[in-house]
């Protein structure tokens, strides 16, 4: 639009210069001195135009190159949308206003060298030099207006690039946090991982002990079984012994029967002695012997009975109690069997465990690797964070140069409009 | 001669034997034998005081109840019913002895229970003692004191001990089996059956 309006601005003056040698020529009426003239207008018009055109282009590749960062500005996007978005635009704003800025800044200077020689020629008509005062008067008007309008975008662009760099700074500390929680995360999986080792240890340990354990109990079963075998046999040899004790109190019944039938007999001696009268006191003696030996052996009989209900009782009670040992021995089997059992299951399982702890030790060191990657990514984050502020850091300084700048073009304007006045006075 | 005299001797030895809770006391030169109690088979329809028939070196001897005999209430022989028409072969208990004694027609057992001893007993002649009478087992019958089986008491270690006659003893069971039969007999037998009975009696 600029460029279109500096064409224009161009092409006026032109056409003033060819009616300033129209009017010349009005005053010397020779068709060769017009058509020189009008020759010379468009050759000065056309060598105008190119002049200004190359100007243009120069004076937008100085804009080109001072918009253009010599630090090798690059956007870099953060990941986040909106801040990304935020940055493109402020890039393209501060491009544009930057573009703008640099090409008042050398229209400006252009313009006021122009009207510096036309001041220095001093031969223009009171109705051209009107015309150009109006002309230059509403192009600093004109001028005025975009460069508050560029103090506003540059503005705009200052509170940009201080959010940009406060919200790269917050960004920078979100990452230091984020860093921070993640070697601390790293920390923990490496603090699980050894307690998965050591817990692997511990039941490759247990495994072990179990195994012995196993073993010992085998050993310990077998030794039962032989000695309840040993009770058994025990069992069956007071078995064996309870038959004589049976026989041996058959025998005192038939001693304790003979006894009786002995003492009966000593009984009927001395009934015989005391039938005989005097002639049997003898007899009755011998009678009184046997019966006095009879009750003597019935007291024997009686004790070796009261002897042998002792031993019997005493092998009932011994039977008894090797029954009741081989029941607890049977009782003890099955409880070692048990246990022997309950071991080795115990050990099975322990064999089979180890292949999860693997499992999880490589679970955890795939997420620890995982944590040091969103570390470098952080890392990454935080670096782009700091290019961001630094570049915000840089647009704000451009723009606080380019307000800076604002007194120079305000004041070249000032000359612009001063010009204009200048020559205004000079034309009556 | 006398059978049994009541005359007490130092030098006389007296069998003292137990029947139930009570002692008794038989003179020793009466009693031919003291032995266990031998083979031997109820009499069906008998009274309780024939325990049994025995058999002892050949010979058949009929076994008194002791305890039946002077009504102390105790039975020697277990499970003895004796029904008529039954054989039963009695049970006995194991300190059961007899006593054998010389009659004087016969022997006869006694049973009493337990080893009985010889004993010289200073005797005490009484009246005072006596037994139910035969009127027990017959109306008919009278008391006579001379049926009284009990002569005399003595004291020794183990209490009183009655002193027994054997005659009268024997007297008082043939006494009282006699009249059971009469009475089965004019039950069960005709009048000539009945006198063969009582001539085998």
């Amino acid at each position: 639009m600029r460029l279109v309006t500096l064409y224009l601005a161009t092409s006026l003056m032109l056409l003033s210069v060819a009616a300033i040698a129209t009017l010349v020529s009005m005053f010397y009426p020779s068709i060769a001195v017009i058509c020189v003239g009008v020759i010379l207008s468009f050759a000065f018009a056309g060598l105008s135009a190119w002049w200004l055109k190359s100007k243009h282009l120069l004076f937008i590749e100085q804009i080109e190159l001072a918009i253009g960062d010599p630090l090798g500005w690059k956007f870099v996007g953060t990941g986040i949308k909106e801040l990304d978005a935020l940055l493109r635009r402020l890039q393209q704003r501060a491009e544009q206003w930057d573009e703008l800025a640099v090409g008042n800044r050398a229209t400006a200077r252009d313009l006021e060298i122009i009207f510096q020689q036309l001041n220095r020629r001093g031969a223009i008509s009171g109705t051209s030099s009107s015309q150009l005062r109006n002309l230059l008067s509403g192009f600093g008007q004109s001028l005025d207006a975009n460069m508050k309008q560029c103090m506003q975008g540059l503005d705009e662009v200052c509170q940009s690039a201080d959010s940009l760099a406060a919200a790269a700074e917050q960004q920078s500390t979100s990452g230091v946090k984020t860093a921070a929680y993640a070697q601390q995360i790293a920390a923990q999986l490496e603090a699980i991982k050894q307690h998965c080792g050591s817990i692997q240890r511990n039941m490759e340990q247990t495994t072990l002990a179990a195994n012995q354990a196993v073993t010992l109990a085998i050993e310990f079963e077998t030794r039962l079984e032989d000695a309840a075998q040993l009770s058994n046999q025990r069992q069956l040899k007071l078995h064996a012994l309870t038959s004589p004790v049976q026989q041996l109190s058959a025998s005192l019944v038939n001693i304790r029967e003979l006894t009786a039938r002995t003492e009966l007999l000593a009984l009927n001696a001395a009934i015989e002695s005391v039938r005989a009268g005097e002639l049997g006191r003898g007899f009755s003696l011998v009678a009184e012997e046997i019966r006095r030996l009879s009750e003597q052996v019935s007291g024997v009989v009686a004790e070796s009975g009261e002897h042998i209900k002792a031993m019997d009782a005493l092998t009932n009670a011994a039977m008894e109690d090797s029954h009741a040992g081989n029941e607890q021995y049977q009782q003890l089997l099955h409880l070692v069997h048990d246990i022997r059992d309950s071991v080795q299951q115990l050990a099975e399982v322990r064999q089979q465990e180890p292949t999860t702890f693997v499992e999880i030790t490589n679970c955890v060191g795939l997420q620890s690797q995982l944590v040091s990657e969103v570390l470098s990514a952080v890392d990454q984050i935080q670096a782009t964070a700091r290019s961001y502020r630094q570049s915000a850091e840089q647009t704000s300084w451009s723009a606080r140069s380019l307000v800076k700048s604002r007194e120079s073009i305000d004041q070249a304007i000032q000359r612009l409009v001063g010009c204009a006045a200048a020559t205004t006075r000079v034309s009556p | 001669m006398e059978y049994y005299s009541l005359q007490s001797t130092p030098t006389r030895k007296y069998c003292v034997a137990r029947s139930g809770t009570e002692s008794y006391a038989i003179a020793a030169d009466v009693i031919r034998e003291i032995t266990m109690v031998p083979p031997s088979i109820l009499v069906p329809g008998c009274q309780p005081i024939l325990v049994a028939m025995g058999h002892l070196r050949n010979e058949f001897l009929p076994i008194v109840s002791l305890a039946q005999l002077l009504q102390v209430g105790h039975h020697w022989a277990q499970g003895v019913v004796a029904s008529e028409g039954a054989f039963i072969a009695p049970h006995w208990n194991v300190g059961t002895r007899m006593l054998v004694i010389q009659g004087e027609c016969c022997r006869w057992g006694v049973l009493i229970e337990g080893v009985p001893t010889l004993q010289s007993l200073e005797l005490c002649m009484t009246s005072e003692l006596t037994l139910p009478s035969t009127e027990t087992f017959s109306d008919n019958a009278s008391h006579n004191s001379s049926t009284q089986p009990v002569i005399a008491t003595a004291f020794h270690s183990d209490g009183i001990i009655r002193v027994l006659d054997p005659l009268r003893l024997y007297r008082r069971a043939e006494e009282i089996l006699r009249r059971a039969w009469e009475q089965w007999d004019s039950k069960h037998l005709t009048g000539s059956k009945q006198n063969e009975v009582l001539t085998c009696v």
